[in-house]
């Protein structure tokens, strides 16, 4: 019975003088980028991903014109017209038109909210795993408070009390995401300040600027960059369930309003609700299966083989 | 150091630091109501078409509205401190005995949500780690990713589609049947057949979270050297697995659902209004589409409260299976 | 118990035959083990010794099948004529913790932390026996005072985390001796000890043996230890048996090259070995083209001249800082936020220039604090510190950039004190740099030369190099701005034997080329001993004695020196 998993201590043994002589390895590190290729997920994740991106940049090649605008006969099942090959909805709109535009949005809110939540997050927390005493005190507080309020509500009332547009919904996302990206940006900075190349690096003279940048981000980038692939998704199906709520931006389209509206045709027209969740669901999967890959290509453990 | 000493001690710590916390939280939903356009007379007006400017002048000071800022938040902190959340202009019936009347609907589907959840994400976490880098734990794996990047609402919709719709085995929507049994066994497989398509759907995305955890905990727990000691004191491998390898999973999975506690009342939100469930969510709905702001600043209030309340027990619960947790 | 008939009760109670266990994880692959054959007889202890990857815990593991998933085995492990590789594992089960008992290095992390070691202790009981609740409870705490754990009723409760390490391991000790096994095998049982805690351990185990009538495999790397503390010992290297000695005669009679590297390298207190006298012989091992190993043994030229004995040492009483001293601290406090008491209590020493200071201590002692401290490298800190004569204590800014110049330090842990994502390169020619120092490219090159690494690794990244040739790179970097003081903060306390040799030679030799004033902290007696022109020894934070490298230990004033003392001789 092998219950037992190798622990890192007997595998680092093999490069002790008892197994014999040791020249540095010529194994190089492989570049990130190759191992997340080589993960059969991340392969079909971009794929998909980079589907969804030339659907929206081409959106307003294929189906140009206002999406929200009348096309032809309403509720056409997908198929039975090939001008409308996805149908049309119950005002006569058609879905493609619809996917293709709603993708950009769906994107847009994503990174937009991301990078806001990310650049937030990241120096808040920087600054409390940093420095450390009063202002830390004081951060983790405040971090602590966002994670008592169920960020999905606080969403809603943000949206609903400034009234829904594109920016109050990226605004809203990201001030309620960066709590999440903050703790982990904190913690990672806490453990690494501690660490004895960082001591190095003062005692060689180093100021506080250079031993972020060059001694700690670097090492701290791993489980940012995968946290950030994750918060993206999640950008995107918050986005999606406030338009489905009715709290989208009324004058762009979006996957989850389509859903909103094909809603009340589910008994007899369920291919509404069904293709743009679809898409989401596609978006969404794709994103984590990349972040999934990014984990394992980053993570410490295989690292040092 | 005694149980009961670390209960009471994690439960004084959690008190202490709720105060300030609930304080920031109120004050911050006091101004984030300033920034809504217009106010309850302008509302009130609206909804009777007493448009004239007495009218409204009137009513502002009725509601003392016309009094500077500060007044009013001190006047907000005293009805607060009174329990009363103001009265919704639309119903005329008083916030906070709308909000706690949808208050137990909420925790019920909150409830079993978690449960199935625990229970799928538990077995399916286990299935995957013990298996690890088998065939079945990558297709495990792939699934809970999905259940992961599902949206909620559509879901929800999707199964009301094939179970309500097209086999209809399960309610589409609602608590109960009504005018349906109230008492006995009837009662409760009523109940139960409305809460089903609920509850799995607000509970999907968990489940995902469990099992992946599950799975990460187990393996994790099989490099530890008390597991290497357990099989050298020669117990069977089950019980390698029960007492020293699940057992130990457990912390950071109560650790994580506490946490989680928080993104399952806005989950709530969505499920509530795809089933008409009746709870804080679908009474959400409800506020957003009439513009009551007094009553989503209400349900704002209530749910962060709610998430106190839960990370006190799920505390509690962590000290008592980790006795190196810190109490103090 | 289980009786049984052996036909020849003077056969060896464990037989390994042609032993090969080889890896095939993604962690770590190759032969660990490459043929072994030993026997441990009854009621011996024989002991395992070798360097880190010379396949002795890998054997440890494979007696009870716990080796971890992808892993070959072949050959024969005899435990009382059955062979254990292949063995039914319902019958492997059986023998597990009833016959074999184990207790491995880290107690800590052994210990399930959740449960109370009471219940744990119990647990092998329930498992092989049909004992009651009540009468297991009685055997754990006989158990408890057997292996001398102080109020057992009241520990019998207690979490492995609420307990001290030493009596941790005497906890792990109970479990495995509670069925009374005949064979104990202990990895590493004190490694993870203070050495006034490691003595304790092994005089239990050692009266338990015979007490008990057990055998025992005791695995180590430390050779002093083991000649003290078994009958026999088998020598490990790269999976094979380097030779079979009698533990009493193992310094002696050692002839594999490979022993007597080992021997020549491992410094024990009572040999009073220092470096003027008496450099360390270095082993080094070659694979020839058959796989086979050639090892070479080098003691490397010369003498190191003393240093010139600075004239006159003012003591830490005398008033005002001492100009021409290379590093003088008074009253050094440092003060952790929470802590009851300060980590370092007002210290005060002086550093003469061209010397090595030793600093003594158990762990806890604050000796990490003061070096720290003195690097300017934790807030909390009150007291004066002058180096060369200047003001370093409260230098600022541009001030204290230049001062760090002249003083620098070498770590401990040579994995976590060189930066993962940077390569050597720039490791070494940052700093310069920083400093604005030109011919970086060469400066680089002649250090790279000097602690013993080819130029070629100026473009590879730390997890390429073994934990030695880490430790050379840290050595280097702290060299490259060609400081004044060295402060070396534990810097052989993770590293092997022969390894440990090669790097305190290097010290020394740089020590003297350089003209530097070296700090050395350890906690290892005969190794600062070896190292140092005078010893200074900490306790809670405070110097409890100090003297001249021989004095110190011949004739100890402090009750705890003489304690740290008779932990070791």
């Amino acid at each position: 019975m092998a219950l037992a998993e190798m622990n890192t201590t007997l595998a680092e043994n093999a490069r002790g003088p008892g197994a014999g002589e040791f020249a540095p390895s010529r194994k190089r590190r492989r570049s990130v980028f190759f191992t997340v290729l080589r993960h059969s997920g991340a392969l079909v994740g971009l794929m998909v991903l980079g589907a969804i991106i030339a659907m929206a940049a081409t959106a307003p090649l294929i189906r140009p014109g206002d999406p929200l605008a009348l096309a032809g006969t309403p509720l056409l099942w997908p198929g039975q017209d090939l001008a409308h090959p996805l149908g049309t909805d119950n005002m006569g709109r058609d879905v493609l038109a619809g996917i293709m535009h709603g993708a950009r949005v769906s994107l847009l809110v994503g990174v937009a909210a991301t990078a806001l939540g990310v650049l937030g997050g990241v120096s808040v927390g920087a600054v409390a795993g940093y420095f450390g005493g009063r202002i830390d005190n004081l951060i983790v507080r405040f971090i602590e408070i966002f994670q008592t309020i169920p960020g999905f509500v606080l969403l809603v009332v943000l949206v609903a009390v400034i009234q829904p547009s594109i920016w109050t919904v990226i605004i809203g996302i990201a001030l309620t995401s960066w709590d999440t990206i903050a703790r982990l940006t904190r913690a990672e900075f806490r453990t690494l300040r501690q660490q004895d190349y960082v001591s190095a690096a003062r005692s060689v003279g180093y100021g506080d600027a250079h031993i972020i940048l060059r001694e700690i981000i670097p090492n701290a980038l791993p489980p940012l960059v995968v946290t950030a692939t994750i918060m993206v998704a999640s950008a995107i199906l918050s986005e999606s369930a406030l338009a489905f709520l009715g709290l989208g931006d009324p004058n762009s389209v979006s996957w989850g309003a389509m859903i909103g509206t094909g809603r009340e045709y589910i008994r007899t027209h369920w291919y509404l609700t069904a293709i743009p969740g679809g898409f989401i669901v596609a978006t969404v999967f794709a994103l984590n299966l990349i972040g999934d890959a990014l984990n394992d290509a980053l993570s410490p453990h295989l690292a040092r083989t | 150091m005694s149980r009961n000493r670390r209960i009471l001690l994690s439960l004084r710590r959690n008190l202490l630091q709720a105060i300030p916390t609930m304080f920031v939280i109120v004050t911050l939903g006091f101004f984030l109501m300033q920034l809504a356009p217009g106010d309850v007379a302008d509302y009130i007006a609206a909804e009777t078409g007493a448009a004239s400017e007495e009218g409204i002048h009137a009513l502002r000071v009725q509601f003392g509205l016309n009094l500077p800022v500060l007044e009013q938040l001190f006047a907000y902190y005293d009805n607060l401190a009174h329990f009363s959340l103001g009265i919704s202009p639309r119903y005329g019936a008083p916030v906070s005995d709308m909000i706690m009347a949808r208050v137990p609907g909420t925790l019920l589907l909150m409830g079993v949500a978690i449960a199935v959840a625990l229970l799928l994400g538990f077995a399916m976490g286990t299935t995957m780690a013990l298996l690890s880098r088998r065939l079945p734990d990558r297709l495990l794996s792939l699934l809970s990713l999905v259940f992961y990047s599902v949206p909620t609402f559509w879901i929800g919709l999707m199964l009301i589609v094939l179970f309500s719709v097209h086999l209809g085995l399960f309610p589409s929507g609602g608590a109960r049947t009504i005018g349906g049994p109230s008492e006995g066994w009837d009662w409760f497989v009523d109940r139960l057949r409305y809460i089903t398509l609920p509850a799995l759907t607000l509970g999907l995305n968990y489940v995902a979270i469990y099992a992946r955890l599950t799975r990460a905990a187990v393996i994790e727990a099989q490099r530890h050297d008390y597991v290497r000691t357990a099989i050298a004191k020669g117990l069977t491998p089950a019980r390698v697995i029960r007492r020293h390898v699940l057992r130990n999973a457990l912390t950071p999975i109560a650790a994580l659902t506490g946490a989680k506690v928080a993104g399952m009342l806005g989950g709530a939100i969505v499920v509530e209004t795809v089933f008409s469930w009746p709870g804080m969510g679908r009474l959400a709905y409800e506020a957003i589409l009439a513009r009551e702001y007094p009553v989503l600043l209400g349900i704002l209030l209530v749910s962060s409260a709610l998430v106190i309340v839960a990370n006190a027990l799920f505390d509690i619960l962590q000290s008592l299976l980790d006795p190196r947790v810190e109490v103090s | 118990m289980m009786h049984r008939l052996d036909p020849g009760m003077t056969s060896p109670l464990l037989q390994l035959r042609n032993l090969r266990v080889s890896y095939d994880a993604p962690l770590r692959n190759g032969v660990a083990v490459g043929g072994l054959d030993l026997e441990v007889e009854r009621g011996e202890t024989l002991a395992l010794v070798g360097e880190s990857g010379c396949g002795k815990s890998t054997t440890a593991l494979s007696v009870l099948g716990l080796l971890p998933a992808h892993t070959e085995i072949s050959g024969q492990i005899l435990f009382d004529g059955g062979d254990l590789v292949g063995m039914a594992p319902e019958r492997l089960r059986a023998l597990r913790g009833r016959q074999i008992g184990m207790i491995f290095q880290e107690p800590m992390t052994s210990l399930n932390p959740v449960y109370t070691i009471g219940r744990q202790i119990a647990e092998v009981l329930h498992e092989h026996t049909d004992i009651s609740a009540a009468a297991a409870r009685r055997r754990v705490l006989e158990l408890l005072e057997q292996v001398g754990i102080p109020d057992p009723a009241h520990r019998i409760d207690a979490y492995p985390h609420e307990l001290s390490g030493g009596q941790r391991q005497r906890a792990m000790i109970a479990m495995a001796i509670a069925l009374r096994p005949r064979l104990l095998i202990a990895d590493e049982p004190t490694t993870a000890l203070d050495s006034t805690t490691q003595m304790q351990i092994l005089e239990l185990i050692d009266g338990l043996r015979r007490e008990l009538g057990m055998s025992v495999l005791l695995i180590s790397h430390d050779l002093p230890l083991v000649r003290a503390w078994s009958d026999r010992v088998v020598v490990m290297h790269h999976g094979q048996k380097m030779e079979t000695l009698k533990s009493r005669d193992l310094f002696e009679a050692g002839r594999h090259p490979y022993t007597r590297g080992l021997i020549s390298a491992s410094i024990r207190l009572s040999d009073e070995r220092h470096y003027t006298t008496s450099r360390l012989a270095e082993v080094r091992a070659h694979r020839a083209a058959n796989d086979e190993f050639r090892f070479e043994l080098h003691t490397p030229p010369g003498r190191i001249a003393a240093t010139a004995s600075a004239p006159d040492l003012p003591g830490p009483d005398a008033a005002g800082p001492d100009a021409s001293a290379a590093l003088d601290v008074r009253d050094l406090t440092v003060r952790y936020p929470g802590a009851d008491r300060p980590a370092v209590d007002g210290v005060s020493f002086t550093l003469a220039r061209n010397q090595t200071l030793g600093l003594v201590g158990e762990s806890g002692s604050g000796k990490s604090s003061l070096s720290r401290a003195i690097m300017r490298l934790i807030p909390g800190v009150t007291g004066e510190i002058s180096l060369l004569g200047k003001d370093l204590a409260g230098a600022q800014g541009a001030g204290l950039r230049q001062a760090r110049r002249h003083i620098q330090m070498v770590f401990q842990d040579p994995y976590a004190s060189l930066n993962p994502r940077q390569t050597v390169g720039d490791i070494l020619g940052n700093p310069l740099k920083l400093h604005g120092i030109a011919e970086r490219g060469e400066r680089v090159r002649q250090m790279l030369d000097r602690v013993g690494l080819p130029a070629s690794s100026v473009d590879r990244y730390p997890h390429e190099f073994s934990g030695g040739q880490r430790q050379r790179i840290g050595i280097a970097r702290a060299l490259i701005l060609q400081p004044d003081v060295l402060i070396c903060d534990e810097p052989v306390s993770a590293l092997d034997v022969s390894i440990q040799a090669q790097i305190l030679n290097l010290l020394a030799d740089i020590r003297a080329e350089f003209g530097l004033s070296m700090l050395f902290i350890s906690h290892d007696l005969a190794v600062v001993q070896y190292v140092s022109d005078k010893v200074m020894v900490m306790q809670r934070g405070k110097i409890v004695d100090t003297g001249d490298h021989t004095t110190i230990w011949r004739s100890p004033r402090h009750p705890y020196t003489k304690a740290l003392i008779a932990a070791v001789n």
